[in-house]
């Protein structure tokens, strides 16, 4: 565990990033995970994400809803003397749902306490972060909708009542005792809300869907890491990185860092829009923030399918991967895009993947 | 009558099984198991999933004991026992969880007022 946290004398797992449900992220594999443009937190981001992270709302770029409707409910939180609302974070992986929840902490003046879904293996492990909250404290659970249903079921009287369950005894004789515990806010991340049950849903006072960032915002989010750290770049290079980081805030720091790295040893240092379109093509990413495997999927529909659609299956062993990773990892983004369809008889390429390749649809030609 | 051989067998249950820990410890040389197996004895005696109890902070373990009505002779057992773990913990280099169980055994020794420091017989305490 790299990025773990302490709590006493317990290890939960990382809260930045990681995330995506169970089956997506068997799936995704270390190939998906080595990519420029994958949105999941990687080794390499962790100590960048660390220096970068906004810590109070005002210097949060980006989700101005989110961000007004957050000061809102701290604002009154604070005026109540109260804790806050328990929140939820939901949304793509690298759009700042753990970014947020410090932040919120931050202008709580609360401690934060990190863990996620999968760390809290059983109810013991939830008993001994519940216990050992301090008033008004913080608790960030990344990934929470795969909390195991057993510490969901310890987790509802704690967000409501503030008290935990204890079962003492043994068959008739068993009986439960109460425990009051600190009065705390919870703040759940997760990247699939369908997976959510119904009851932890509702025990969430506010709940925000966190949406992809616009260029604008992007350029902005680049610039602000640049001049943490201390790279020399201008309006259009951060504009030209932001076209290109699939609207995600990670990917778009993660390619600062890359685009600097090649400014240094191929140009002068300084990331202008040229600088920053020529390294990003040396590691192709292309104009749409596409890699070599997303261009190779659409060249498979459009050129080695001449267009007609193919079926998952078919296409993962065209592209030599596996399905889940197809589905899970490539496709979403091409979809977003409008570069890709599902259709009944199965996947296919729209007139924007033809256009993007630089190809005649078949029909338009003739 | 009934309670006092249920609570004399519990206690003879608890001895067994701190000295069973003790050769663990020292015969097999296995402080993190003996460890283990006190814990285990703990989680059996108050009747509360040991995984829970253990997991607990230290004033909420005091306080569990407390609202369970938990007799004080198996409190006694208990913080001495958490005391022992602390000790197989730091041997087994766990100096998080070492320092864990002495916050509890301390914690539950202060909400009964046992005397942790004052040697303490077992066996003469079983026979009562």
């Amino acid at each position: 565990m790299d990025d773990s946290v302490r709590i006493e004398g317990m290890v939960f797992e990382a809260a930045a990033g990681g995330s995506d449900g169970a089956r997506g992220e068997a799936a995704a594999g270390a190939d998906a995970r080595a990519r420029t443009v994958t949105p999941e937190l990687v080794e390499d981001d962790l100590a960048l994400d660390r220096s970068l992270r906004p810590k109070r709302l005002e210097d949060y770029l980006g989700q101005t809803k989110v961000k007004e409707s957050l000061a809102i409910l701290i604002e009154a939180a604070q005026a109540r003397h109260d804790v806050a609302d328990h929140i939820l974070f939901s949304g793509p992986p690298g759009l700042g749902k753990t970014t947020l929840a410090t932040v919120v902490a931050n202008e709580l003046g609360s401690s934060i306490r990190t863990t996620s879904g999968p760390a809290i293996e059983r109810t013991g492990d939830l008993a001994a972060i519940l216990t050992n909250l301090e008033e008004g404290d913080v608790l960030f659970i990344d990934e929470i909708h795969r909390l195991n249903r057993m510490v969901e079921e310890v987790l509802y009287p704690a967000l409501e009542d503030f008290a935990l369950d204890i079962v003492v005894g043994k068959g008739p004789a068993a009986r439960s005792i109460r425990l009051d515990i600190p009065r705390f806010t919870l703040i759940g991340a997760t990247t699939r809300t369908g997976l959510l049950t119904g009851p932890l849903r509702d025990r969430f006072g506010i709940s925000f869907r966190l949406q992809y960032y616009t260029p604008e915002e992007l350029s902005a989010i680049v610039c602000r890491s640049a001049a943490i750290l201390d790279v020399d770049i201008d309006q259009e290079g951060a504009l030209e990185i932001a076209r290109r980081s699939r609207g995600t805030p990670r990917l778009a720091n993660r390619m600062l860092k890359r685009v600097r790295d090649w400014a240094q040893v191929c140009a002068d240092g300084v990331i202008t829009e040229d600088v920053a379109a020529q390294a990003l093509s040396f590691f192709e990413v292309d104009n749409l923030g596409l890699d070599a495997v997303d261009n190779r999927i659409l060249e498979i529909l459009c050129v080695q399918f001449s267009g007609r659609p193919v079926g998952l299956t078919t296409l993962a062993s065209a592209l030599s991967e596996d399905p889940d990773t197809v589905e899970d990892v490539y496709e979403p983004y091409l979809m977003q895009q409008g570069l890709m369809m599902r259709t009944p008889k199965g996947r296919q390429a729209t007139a924007r993947a033809w256009e993007h390749l630089g190809l005649i649809p078949p029909g338009e030609g003739r | 009558m009934f309670e006092q051989d249920y609570l004399l067998r519990m206690l003879v249950d608890f001895a067994a099984a701190i000295r069973r820990s003790i050769e663990r410890a020292g015969g097999q040389q296995d402080p993190s198991g003996a460890a283990r197996m006190l814990e285990e004895a703990i989680g059996s005696a108050v009747d509360i999933d040991g995984g829970v109890l253990l997991s607990l902070s230290p004033e909420s373990i005091a306080s569990i004991l407390e609202v369970s009505g938990t007799d004080p002779h198996v409190t006694e057992y208990v913080a001495r026992s958490l005391l022992l773990a602390s000790e197989y913990h730091a041997q087994a280099g766990e100096a998080e969880l070492a320092e864990l169980r002495r916050g509890q055994a301390l914690a539950v020794a202060d909400a009964y007022g046992h005397d942790l420091s004052a040697a303490f017989d077992f066996e003469a305490d079983i026979k009562l």
